[in-house]
């Protein structure tokens, strides 16, 4: 069956919105691999888990959590207030 | 005393800001102004009251007896909230925010039975929506009726009308089984909050979630700080937990030296040591019958680190003849007993599961459910359909990613120093968070601050339990009794209803929390993934696929709601207690995401497309015919 709606036939606010998702989607899968990645190497040595600290915290705290979270952090002030753009919500302003 | 008056400054407030509300509120049309504020949320009040109902009583009384019993493998439990303020708000706000207006929507099923024109969608979304945000009412009044416990208990008056209320509900049917100073605190804080969400509305609600994220916040920071300087640094508190082993539970035969006169009440939390050298703490009140020298069968908990040994021993009471001592019966915890490294370390100690708290399947369930489960809860999507304009959620979006920053991940350092602060809080690990406020203001000399600190969980429980109040009433008002019964009820039948309906859901709420499960977070992560499951996908490709059908939309919200419970029902029956059966380690979340995205897609596909006229109105105009 043939689908029924062209990428052309879609409010232009709609397509900026689905452009959005997919890359919102893109950046969840980036910190899920970085944290589940890194923590899964490192965070299960119990015997060594606490030795050269960073900030008095262990270091797999630090790598696979503190500096993801940051980066994250920076990563949701640039998309926010630069890859998002304002589009009209109400129907009467829509092109 | 001076923590309480705090404390009460602190409500006056809040109802001050409803009474307020409910003036500014008066010359608008009264169900979109009572429900949706209007459309009128600024960014402020749009980020806080957002990050303010997101930081429920499981952030502020849950999360941290999970961070006292299992340690640094919390900071990966909740790791997902790093990226939770780009997808929670960013994956749907916007798109929902259009739609609710194309359509004309107010609440979330009403929304959903516009956009695929049928009654059955709305119906659906209405029940499931009440089912499970009543356990998530269940789970805020039990919280706030905790932390109001702990703030009362040594004040007089308090104990006077606990023990009276006990007594005059005492052959009264399921309510007088309920403890005194439970109840009390219970009926005081329901009331507290029904009141002013009836009386403010939405508009209320996030006044006063405005206020509560900005005491939440300073209340962290507050506790950070006083953590980190009593407890030595964080690089000690570190140190120190990787040093400790898991406490054993066990059972104890205590001895007195004498004989007492009468009957001798052992309070709950009761330190007691043990013949031979260590320490246990009594698990439940127990009595030492007149007469008698020892009681038997007395369930405690025994630590086992020789530093929080030493620590405790400080804590017993001086003038104590009773020591205890170990009978055979020990359980230790089935993952990390006698283990040195655990609460520094992945998985974590863990009670019952032989594998330890959290495997990485588990912490992935997790870095999913916290991101997509937050963005498919309907108290959320009524928020995103409330803001002004998109600039309001872009620079909104900046803000709670900034708060949740200075909220989540100081909490785990706050609770990780906790466990070095107060040995033995597994008995009860729920109220580790008052009992931290309490002590860390008393050991500063400023106990007058803990009214401050406990109205950090407070305002989080109170922000919550508002939210969820006025979407379940919103839904049988507005969804039931307006869409279904009287489409031309007055705005004053609406008025009343709606006033009616928050009182009878909040007492009803009130009647059902009575026995609560004993762990908080258990009942908040099930109403999360219930209603994320019944909702994320179908609002999902509700909003951003123009061939979804209606019984595709029915199909993805029983189908993921079933497999939740489904889950449950199974762990339950696995486990004896209210558990999640993890399918091959995964969440029941993931898998009800699964479900419900394969039932959406084979429905609409198999199904007849939708009507050209709802394509065009939501997704934009057509440029071409479908052949």
């Amino acid at each position: 069956m043939p689908e029924p709606d062209t990428r052309e036939s879609l409010d232009n606010s709609f397509r900026q919105s689905r452009k959005e998702f997919h890359a919102m989607v893109g950046c969840w899968i980036v910190f899920a691999v970085w944290t589940l990645g890194y923590n899964a190497i490192y965070a299960f040595d119990a015997e060594s888990s606490a030795d050269n600290p960073i900030w008095g915290m262990p270091r797999w705290i630090v790598f696979g959590i503190l500096i993801p979270w940051i980066f994250a952090l920076f990563l949701t002030v640039w998309f926010a207030l630069r890859f998002m753009k304002d589009t009209p919500l109400d129907p009467e302003d829509f092109e | 005393m001076t923590a309480l008056i705090s404390f009460s400054i602190y409500l006056f407030f809040v109802f001050l800001l409803a009474a307020v509300a409910n003036r500014v509120g008066k010359d608008k049309s009264f169900v979109k102004e009572y429900f949706l504020g209007s459309r009128g949320i600024g960014m402020w009040a749009f980020a806080l009251t957002y990050a303010a109902t997101a930081a429920s009583g499981g952030s502020f009384m849950g999360f941290p007896s999970l961070i006292y019993t299992h340690g640094w493998v919390l900071a990966w439990w909740i790791a997902g909230y790093m990226i939770v303020p780009l997808v929670a708000l960013g994956l749907l706000a916007k798109r929902l925010n259009q739609v609710s207006r194309i359509a004309g929507a107010i609440t979330v099923p009403e929304l959903l039975r516009r956009r695929f024109e049928s009654s059955a969608v709305g119906n659906f979304a209405t029940l499931l929506v009440v089912f499970f945000m009543f356990f998530f009412l269940m789970a805020q009044f039990k919280a706030g009726a905790q932390i109001m416990a702990t703030l009362l208990e040594d004040v007089a008056v308090y104990q006077k009308a606990a023990f009276a209320i006990e007594a005059a509900t005492a052959g009264i049917p399921w309510i007088g089984a309920a403890d005194g100073d439970y109840l009390l605190c219970l009926i005081v804080f329901a009331v507290s909050v029904i009141i002013y969400t009836t009386y403010g509305g939405f508009r209320a609600v996030v006044w006063t979630d405005v206020m509560q994220g900005i005491v939440m916040a300073l209340g962290v920071v507050i506790m950070l700080v006083l953590a980190l300087s009593q407890v030595g640094g964080l690089g000690n508190a570190t140190a120190q937990l990787a040093e400790m082993t898991p406490p054993e539970h066990v059972e104890v035969v205590l001895r007195s030296d004498k004989p007492s006169v009468e009957d001798r009440m052992l309070k709950r939390g009761h330190w007691i040591p043990v013949a031979g050298g260590g320490v246990v703490r009594l698990k439940s009140a127990c009595i030492l019958p007149a007469g008698e020298l020892s009681v038997a069968g007395v369930e405690a908990l025994r630590i086992t680190t020789p530093d929080e040994i030493v620590r405790a021993r400080l804590l017993i009471e001086a003038d104590t003849d009773v020591t205890a001592e170990l009978t055979e019966k020990i359980e230790k915890y089935a993952f990390g007993a006698d283990k040195k490294g655990v609460y520094t370390s992945a998985p974590g100690p863990s009670v019952s599961n032989p594998n330890g708290f959290l495997g990485v399947l588990l912490a992935f369930s997790f870095f999913a459910f916290w991101n997509f489960s937050g963005a498919g809860q309907p108290s959320y999507m009524v928020r995103q359909m409330a803001f002004k304009n998109t600039l309001t959620l872009r620079r909104s979006m900046v803000m709670v990613a900034f708060y949740f920053a200075i909220i989540y991940f100081p909490l785990v350092i706050i609770f990780t120093c906790a466990r070095v602060l107060l040995p033995g809080m597994e008995i009860y690990p729920d109220r580790v968070m008052p009992e931290m406020a309490a002590h860390l203001t008393e050991a500063a000399g400023v106990p007058w601050l803990a009214g401050l600190l406990v109205a950090a969980p407070f305002a989080a429980v109170m922000s919550s339990v508002d939210s969820f109040l006025l979407l379940v009433s919103s839904g049988i008002v507005r969804d039931v009794y307006q869409e279904s019964i009287n489409p031309k009820a007055s705005e004053k039948q609406m008025k009343r209803l709606s006033y009616g309906v928050t009182v009878v859901v909040g007492l009803l709420g009130v009647v059902a929390v009575l026995h609560p499960p004993q762990f908080l977070q258990h009942l908040i992560v099930f109403a999360s993934a219930g209603l994320g499951a019944c909702f994320l996908m179908p609002m999902v490709f509700a909003l951003y696929w123009p061939r979804m059908t209606a019984s595709a939309a029915v199909g993805g919200m029983v189908g993921g709601g079933i497999t939740v419970l489904v889950l449950y029902i199974i762990g339950f029956w696995v486990y004896g207690k209210f558990e999640e059966y993890l399918l091959f380690g995964l969440h029941p979340f993931v898998w009800s995401l699964l479900v419900s995205a394969s039932l959406i897609v084979f429905l609409s596909l198999t199904g007849k497309p939708p009507a050209i006229s709802i394509r065009d109105r939501y997704f934009g105009r057509a440029t071409d015919s479908p052949s």
